[in-house]
């Protein structure tokens, strides 16, 4: 064997360079840790880039929170989940519900200087209902007279939508519909400027014009969005000089800038929850509020033995979601009773919900004449949270003598299977729109939405059909509020899902953030109170 | 040398062609539609079906795709089905980001893994031999994200040494932690592949005569042996570097780096066909450009290789 000794080493020499450098480079990097020094900008972070900020395609949540900002629609969600006007100084229902009258608010301005009118109103609302324009959220309007009609190339124009005056807009419906104002608190129901819409085209969402507090500065697709304070916001200017969103895909890495003191406000991922949740220094900086959200497990109720109520309600016996929210979400959500979440008119239930309870759920399901050990699938969508919640469920199913089999999906698969009533068994959330329980009644147990409409559970019951409907033409809330409670019941006793849990969210603040409110529903947030007390600012 | 390259130039473009020919069927067979992804949770089905029809998805698949390659054709990828923007201009933006981040992270595998490498075939079967043997081997079995999250734990959080994300204005601290998390395991390989294959040329007998002449230790190791020893390490280099150049999907996801990889998958999970399509296209042009400069450069270390 060859051997090399070599006199001077040039190893060595290698290795001085090399680490010579490395230290040159680490000291010309050190300036990286400078402390922030720009707190005229709010600092935020998204998870994803907003798909599109143009209202009448928005059908995501960081699009529909960033829009907030820099549109206004004629009604709006307060504080308390209470209507307010907001483009509209006030409104007028018709006694029979069908004729809705905004007065506008004088002296509104779009970014672009140009004063608002009743005309972007009528222009607004046809544009989303426009064949040519394929907004894919039609559904949001099209209770409005002379829709279905105009969406169907019947009609050149949408009878229900008038302009007595300049300030004026007159709304008629087809028949009454008691959620439509909640409706119009919607993003694809923002105002914006026909000129600026025609100007730009199909990118006219990466030049959005609306009449918010924020206009849009600059926007890196996937990486970072720039609002800027509109000054002409008729509300006043927001205090905030600017809004930066940075897409950070990764809760962690989010959380660490947040601990750099890089962005204001974030949301506490589930792995820092116990630590952050438990530091007492910190407890008067999270804010949390249960979400306008249910998650469940759904049934194919058209497959049997799904398609007996008594199976259903078994299943709902055989998990034990209190257990599941304290162990496994760390308590980061409470336990459902039924499909609506505390505090919405109709939520109470006069029964106690569905208890942890095997021996009753075997029972039941004896008394529906369904053998022991039956098989079915249970789909879920790939991510990581989901699948631990369904190994927990699997371990419940099969403690009951059910043989599951999970499949697992990605977003889109997944969605399409459950759209084609593939599953037998499906986890699935749902998010509302707008905070009232007609958003979780139709979409989700109407029959006429079955499969892509929302009802995934294909769940059919004409008495409950007709109770939503009859809910949604009464104008009054208390009267409306009983109804709501008679279909809750019913749907609880059918149980199409197995009520789990709403889901709460955790924000965390810096300690100089000012003003901030989380909002149950995500377009609620104009970010024109949030400010930053300099004050508290000092040695960052 | 430019006739073959010629040549190569103009394989290229059946072989361009019938990759994205395999990608379009290969997203077809795969189950998921993108119209279920861009209604959100509650859509009627008129409204489906008039989105299907407004993007020529109820067209057949043959039909589509002859209206896709005559897109291309007027140099045109068209448009993300979700955002609207249209795909070259993204794929433009995106490209300088991944261009950077691959720049770095391969300057940072060459540079430590050709040094371990050496260092490691010097030392053969000491000690040392050993340890690095077994750092490289822990390099390559810790997985991308693992890496990524622990530097931010340990250089971006406990010691704020750098910047846990983002790119910054261009900043060069902030390409430290993801080039680390992207080009450690590349390190490994080349440190490997750049071991044996020194050690194979340090036991030529032109090496022994070269330092019989009296030419210099340094001079022999990193002039006469690197340049034969590099030739396959070339080859890794070059098929690290098309991969990094087609994006990295872990690293740029922990560390909110705005290149290619995140963007094809986003775009592959919601089926965002022209997306993929545009992202596939370009990446295949990118290992096609790398695969032809790699044969060029193996001729600057071996010019006895002809090209026919």
């Amino acid at each position: 064997m060859t051997s090399f000794h070599y006199a001077r080493n040039p190893l060595r020499i290698a290795y001085a360079l090399t680490c010579s450098v490395s230290v040159i480079i680490a000291l010309g990097l050190a300036g990286c840790g400078a402390p922030r020094d720009d707190f005229r900008t709010l600092k935020l972070a998204l998870d994803e880039n907003p798909t599109t900020l143009d209202p009448a395609y928005i059908i995501d949540v960081s699009g529909g929170s960033v829009a907030a900002k820099l549109y206004n629609g004629l009604v709006a969600v307060d504080q308390k989940l209470a209507l307010k006007g907001d483009l509209a100084e006030r409104y007028e229902v018709s006694p029979d519900g069908r004729v809705y009258t905004f007065f506008l608010k004088r002296g509104v301005r779009f970014h672009n200087g140009r004063e608002l009118t009743a005309e972007d109103v009528r222009y607004s609302f046809t544009r989303v209902l426009d064949p040519a324009t394929v907004s894919t959220r039609t559904w949001v309007l099209d209770k409005i007279m002379g829709a279905e009609a105009f969406l169907q190339g019947k009609a050149d124009r949408v009878s229900g939508i008038a302009c007595p005056d300049g300030m004026t807009v007159q709304i008629t419906l087809e028949r009454p519909c008691a959620s439509f104002l909640w409706l119009l608190t919607m993003p694809n129901a923002y105002v914006v400027p026909r000129e600026e819409v025609e100007k730009w085209g199909k990118d006219f969402a990466r030049h959005a014009v609306g009449t918010g507090p924020y206009r849009l500065g600059e926007w890196r697709q996937d990486y970072r969005l720039l609002l800027e304070r509109f000054d002409g916001y008729f509300e006043g200017a927001p205090r905030m000089e600017r809004i930066e969103y940075r897409i950070i895909p990764d809760q962690f890495t989010a959380f660490t800038e947040f601990e750099r003191g890089n962005l204001d406000i974030v949301g506490v991922p589930a792995s820092e929850f116990r630590r952050i949740t438990v530091d007492p220094a910190r407890a008067a900086y999270i804010h949390s509020n249960v979400g306008m959200n249910t998650y469940y497990i759904g049934f194919n109720c058209t497959r049997s033995p799904f398609d007996k109520p008594a199976v259903r309600r078994a299943f709902n016996y055989m998990i034990d979601r209190a257990k599941m929210v304290d162990k496994l979400l760390d308590g980061r959500a409470i336990a459902a009773v039924s499909a609506l979440p505390p505090g919405l008119p109709g939520s109470e239930l006069p029964a106690e919900g569905y208890r942890y309870d095997p021996q009753l759920a075997g029972a039941l399901l004896k008394e529906a004449g369904v053998p022991d050990g039956f098989e079915c699938t249970l789909y879920q969508n790939k991510t990581k949270e989901a699948s631990h919640i369904i190994e927990a469920i699997h371990y419940y199913l099969r403690q009951a003598g059910v043989r599951v089999r999970i499949v697992e999906r990605e977003w889109s698969s997944y969605k399409e299977a459950l759209i084609k009533g593939e599953a037998d068994l499906f986890f699935l959330s749902w998010w509302a729109d707008y905070p009232d329980a007609e958003n979780f009644f139709f979409p989700n147990f109407f029959s006429g939405n079955a499969g892509a409409g929302g009802n995934k559970t294909f769940f059919k019951d004409a008495r409950i059909d007709a109770m939503i409907e009859a809910a949604n033409g009464v104008a009054g809330e208390k009267e409306r509020a009983g109804m709501y409670a008679a279909i809750n019941e019913e749907i609880f006793a059918q149980a199409p899902w197995v009520f789990l849990w709403h889901r709460k969210e955790f924000v965390i603040t810096q300690p100089w953030v000012k003003g901030y409110f989380l909002y149950p529903i995500y377009n609620a947030d104009k970010g024109t109170d949030v400010s930053i007390d300099l004050s508290k600012t000092s040695g960052r | 040398m430019g006739s073959y390259i010629l040549k190569r130039v103009l394989t290229a473009v059946p072989t361009l062609f019938g990759i994205v020919l395999i990608t379009f069927i290969l997203m077809k067979c795969v189950p998921g539609d993108p119209v279920y992804g861009m209604i959100g949770q509650h859509a009627p089905q008129e409204v489906i079906e008039r989105y299907r029809k407004t993007m020529g998805l109820q067209e057949n698949v043959a039909r589509q795709f002859v209206n896709y390659v005559a897109l291309l054709l007027r140099g045109d990828m068209g448009r993300s089905y979700y955002t609207n923007y249209p795909v070259g201009e993204a794929i433009m933006e995106k490209f300088p980001n991944t261009l950077k981040l691959a720049c770095a992270a391969m300057a940072l595998a060459v540079c430590a893994g050709a040094l371990i490498g050496i260092a490691a075939a010097y030392w053969r079967d000491s000690a040392a031999d050993r340890l690095l043997s077994w750092l490289m081997s822990l390099s390559i079995a810790m997985p991308v994200f693992w890496v990524g999250l622990i530097l931010i734990y340990l250089l971006a959080y406990r010691w704020p040494l750098f910047p846990p994300s983002g790119m910054g204005h261009g900043e060069p601290a902030y390409l430290v932690l993801p080039a680390l998390t992207l080009g450690i395991r590349s390190m490994a390989y080349i440190g490997r592949m750049m071991r044996s294959s020194m050690i194979e040329i340090l036991h030529e007998q032109y090496i022994l005569a070269a330092r019989a002449k009296g030419i210099s230790a340094a001079r022999t190791l990193f002039v006469h042996a690197l340049r034969n020893a590099a030739i396959p390490v070339v080859t890794l280099i070059g098929i690290d570097f098309a991969s990094y150049l087609n994006g990295a999907v872990l690293t740029e996801t922990i560390f909110g780096w705005d290149g290619l990889g995140r963007f094809t998958m986003t775009a592959i999970f919601r089926r965002d066909y022209p997306v993929i399509l545009g992202s596939v296209l370009f990446g295949a042009f990118v290992f096609v450009a790398i695969n032809i400069l790699t044969d060029v450069v193996y001729r600057f270390f071996n010019p006895r290789i002809e090209y026919k």
